[in-house]
């Protein structure tokens, strides 16, 4: 292996380290924590209003703030996640299921302690991950076409029930209603719209936030105030308790280098990158563990593993940006905006030409994950605390920042009649203990599943051979095919038990 | 009770000054409140950084807060109709590419407005090509080199589109050459670049910022554009029409406003742009999108928006494209 890399972080070191980068370092991180935080105001848009206000700023600077604004705001996210079960992106979804159900049993600071920390390690090796391995990684992201983005979907789709702790057939039905709920809108291939009904704001589809606010946050909220005056969980705010434990670190941190190691791998692939890679170390967490049962009531395996893998993923998709000139979600494409506003055109060129300000922008993540563990550890007290603000001044104020923020976004009163909508129907969907984890991947997943195959279908002339010709495609397959069998055989064998009791 | 009663005087009293306000817009110290540029993409999306750029440069020309206004949804109609509707008094500019404003009133069914009768062109701010492009290491030197490829292959070829332009660009080529090539979508034109790469895609029919950049970093090889005339950012490529495919499908950007708006603002405006278009800083911040400025009256770019809206009918016609 080329050490070179050693001593190309060095320059990447030098130039971040300067006095004004890392204040603006600090400015990101910062602000990306404080969107976080709040529900609704997510990363996109914030990036988006402070472009024009980087024009002026040297590129290394402004990268280094938008920068800090991203990871700040995946650190932020989980903030809410767990504190009041309301996901700030699609790669946060995964730690409502058991980041909240910890905060719920007073272990709010235990949860917030392990995802801070799990997610510093998985930011620490997606850095050095990026610097050394780069290069080649981008191109294993290059051989996934139409068939294999299709399989790895497919792959995704499949591990989506697992997220459900109960009834496996419910969960299957949660996906199915997802991917429905996903092809409203245009349709890629022929550019017809679908499920329309003529509502000119459906063409482009559902948009996220109404759906997972909606989903998750209101109806979180309304659970509650139905309970009505039941005892709340109640809030240590000790010292002892708001720290992981020793027992915590031993619980959690083979999931947490499991989550950083499939975390970094997925993140490289574009679109759902982050997304798949939190819930595969979801599945595969719950897969491993002595006693599956305990997912979903609060294990701490299931916040460790998945918010490792989002960090990570989220280092490792600046790999296609910096590398190929790819944008892999739309953060990283509002970062190719701004390197092309500063006359850089993002590629592998970036690298030769101006290696101080790739090197500087990789040296420059470690330093905003280590600011943002710094910034975040101390707040934990300060978060925890939140749960005890009565729930009259506290649930209008996250109402408030969730309308405000889907509001924001686009200035359209149609997205928050969806939200209301889809307040009521995961409402409804709550009272028939159905769980909304997996509808919302299938939402997703669904959209990029169906584009792929119909392109791999276009592109063979209808031959379904197409999924059979590369190895990763099959592997995917093979993988898919693997973890349906694992779901099925014990609901095989439980059915056989109920059978051999009556 | 008290909050509830305040909050309906307030809202009253927004409601007042607009309703006052109306009929009568003094164009003589125009601008004398906030100006609203209105972007059909979301906040962050497509190319919203454009329309910031120009919030930007244009808040010390008015000295006047500026705010950009996110408006997304249905192929940039949603925007369409909200400058449609807007009042005709120069606060409410539509920055948006005049040919997709075009194209949409053949691209849907039904139109949300009659964008001839309900918009007008204040300036125009650049021209931007699409691309006839292949993967840098196959055979194809040229337009020619490829049609006679592609002849033989048949149906068997594919190729890459992303956008309407592209779509209608594909459909002008295989018309004139007379191929069968199978056309193959993409939502953007960066998801095609594996495919292009991979050698199951034999073209493709893109949109110069991707273009030029996978070309900067040597994937790709331009063949022509798409413009009725050569760009002098890239003053190097052929057109289609010079190597026997006629064609002119050209992008081009412009800032426009509700039809009733009155000539001296509407003249103004396109002072401002013209200004602003004609500075180094947003030349170079234009070629880096892959286009030129362009400058022009708003009589001649009243008259680019009609000839477009009539022509992207005859393109959705001849594409065979089902409309919206």
């Amino acid at each position: 292996m080329d050490f070179g890399f050693l001593q190309n972080l060095a320059t990447g070191f030098g130039a971040a380290l300067s006095f004004n980068n890392l204040g603006f370092a600090l400015m990101g991180c910062l602000l990306g924590t404080l969107i976080g935080v709040l529900p609704g105001i997510g990363p996109i848009p914030t990036i988006a209003m402070l472009l024009p206000i980087t024009f002026g700023l040297d590129p290394l600077s402004s990268l280094i703030m938008l920068a800090g604004i991203y990871y700040g705001a995946q650190y932020g996210g989980s903030t809410t996640s767990i504190l009041v079960n309301i996901p700030g992106e699609a790669s946060s979804i995964v730690t409502c299921i058991d980041g909240h159900q910890m905060a719920k049993q007073g272990r709010a600071g235990v949860a917030l302690g392990v995802a801070a920390l799990g997610s510093f390690f998985a930011g620490c090796v997606g850095t050095v991950f990026i610097a050394a391995f780069g290069p080649p990684l981008a191109s294993i992201a290059q051989e996934f076409n139409a068939p294999e983005n299709f399989s790895l979907m497919l792959l995704g789709l499949v591990t989506a029930v697992v997220l459900a702790h109960g009834s496996v057939i419910k969960a299957i039905g949660m996906v199915l209603v997802g991917l429905l709920f996903g092809l409203v809108g245009t349709d890629v291939n022929s550019g017809l719209t679908r499920y329309t009904f003529g509502v000119s704001e459906l063409w482009d589809g559902i948009d996220f936030l109404p759906l997972v606010i909606g989903m998750f946050g209101i109806v979180e909220i309304v659970r509650n105030l139905e309970r009505g005056t039941l005892p709340r969980a109640q809030i240590y705010t000790g010292l002892r308790e708001l720290w992981p434990s020793v027992q915590d670190f031993k619980d959690s941190w083979r999931a947490v280098l499991r989550g950083t190691g499939l975390g970094s791998i997925l993140g490289i692939l574009p679109g759902g990158g982050a997304v798949l890679a939190a819930f595969a170390s979801y599945t595969v967490e719950k897969k491993l563990a002595a006693d599956p049962s305990r997912f979903g009531k609060g294990a701490i395996e299931g916040v460790a593993g998945p918010e490792s893998a989002n960090n990570a993923a989220a280092q490792t998709s600046f790999i296609p940006l910096l590398t190929l000139g790819l944008p892999s979600n739309a953060i990283m494409a509002l970062m190719m905006g701004a390197m092309i506003i500063h006359g850089i055109q993002p590629g592998s060129a970036v690298m030769t030409k101006r290696p101080d300000l790739f090197w500087g922008m990789v040296a420059s993540m470690w330093i905003g994950n280590l600011m943002l563990l710094v910034i975040n550890f101390p707040l934990i007290g300060i978060w925890v605390r939140l749960l005890s603000v009565p729930y009259r001044l506290l649930y209008p104020a996250i109402l408030l920042f969730c309308v405000i923020g889907i509001y924001a976004t686009n200035t359209n009163i149609a997205q928050l009649v969806m939200t209301a909508v889809f307040a009521l129907f995961g409402y409804i969907l709550v009272k028939f203990e159905c769980e909304p984890a997996p509808l919302v991947l299938g939402f997703i997943l669904g959209p990029l599943m169906e584009e792929n195959l119909r392109r791999a279908l276009v592109i063979s002339r209808g031959d379904p051979k197409i999924f059979l010709e590369s190895w990763i495609s099959i592997v995917l397959l093979a993988l898919t095919v693997l973890v349906i069998v694992l779901i099925v055989l014990p609901q095989i064998r439980k059915s056989r038990e109920q059978a051999f009791q009556e | 009770m008290r909050a509830s009663s305040r909050l309906l005087c307030f809202a009253l009293a927004l409601l007042v000054p607009g309703a006052a306000a109306a009929q009568d817009y003094p164009s003589r110290d125009y601008p004398r409140q906030d100006i609203r540029l209105v972007c059909a993409f979301p906040a962050g999306g497509g190319a919203d950084v454009l329309v910031r750029h120009f919030a930007e440069k244009l808040r010390p020309i008015v000295n006047r807060t500026v705010i950009v206004e996110n408006k997304a949804g249905a192929g940039g109609n949603i925007a369409t109709e909200y400058v449609a509707r807007a009042k005709p008094d120069g606060y409410t500019i539509y920055v948006h590419a005049g040919s997709a404003v075009a194209a949409n009133q053949s691209l849907f069914k039904k139109p949300p407005v009659d964008v001839l009768r309900d918009i007008r062109v204040a300036a125009t701010i650049n021209r931007q090509p699409f691309m006839l492009v292949v993967d840098a290491r196959s055979p194809y030197k040229t337009v020619a080199d490829l049609t006679a490829a592609m002849r033989q292959k048949g149906d068997k070829a594919s190729y890459a589109t992303s956008a309407p332009t592209g779509r209608i660009m594909g459909e002008l080529y295989k018309t004139a050459m007379d191929l069968k090539a199978v056309e193959v979508n993409y939502r953007t034109a960066s998801d095609s670049l594996n495919e292009m790469m991979s050698g199951r895609i034999d073209y493709g029919m893109h949109e110069p910022v991707f273009a030029l950049a996978q070309a900067r970093e040597g994937r790709f090889r331009i063949l022509a554009v798409g413009t009725g005339k050569r760009l002098d950012a890239l003053p190097d490529q052929p057109t289609m029409t010079e190597v026997g495919i006629p064609m002119d499908l050209t992008v081009w950007w412009a800032a426009m406003v509700p039809a009733a708006t009155p000539k001296p603002i509407v003249d103004k405006i396109n002072a401002w742009f013209v200004q602003m278009v004609s500075s180094e800083e947003t030349k170079t911040f234009l070629n880096n999108f892959g286009g030129d400025p362009n400058i022009s009256t708003p009589e001649q770019a009243q008259a680019l928006f009609e000839r477009d809206v009539k022509a992207w009918g005859d393109y959705v016609r001849l594409a065979r494209i089902e409309p919206m």
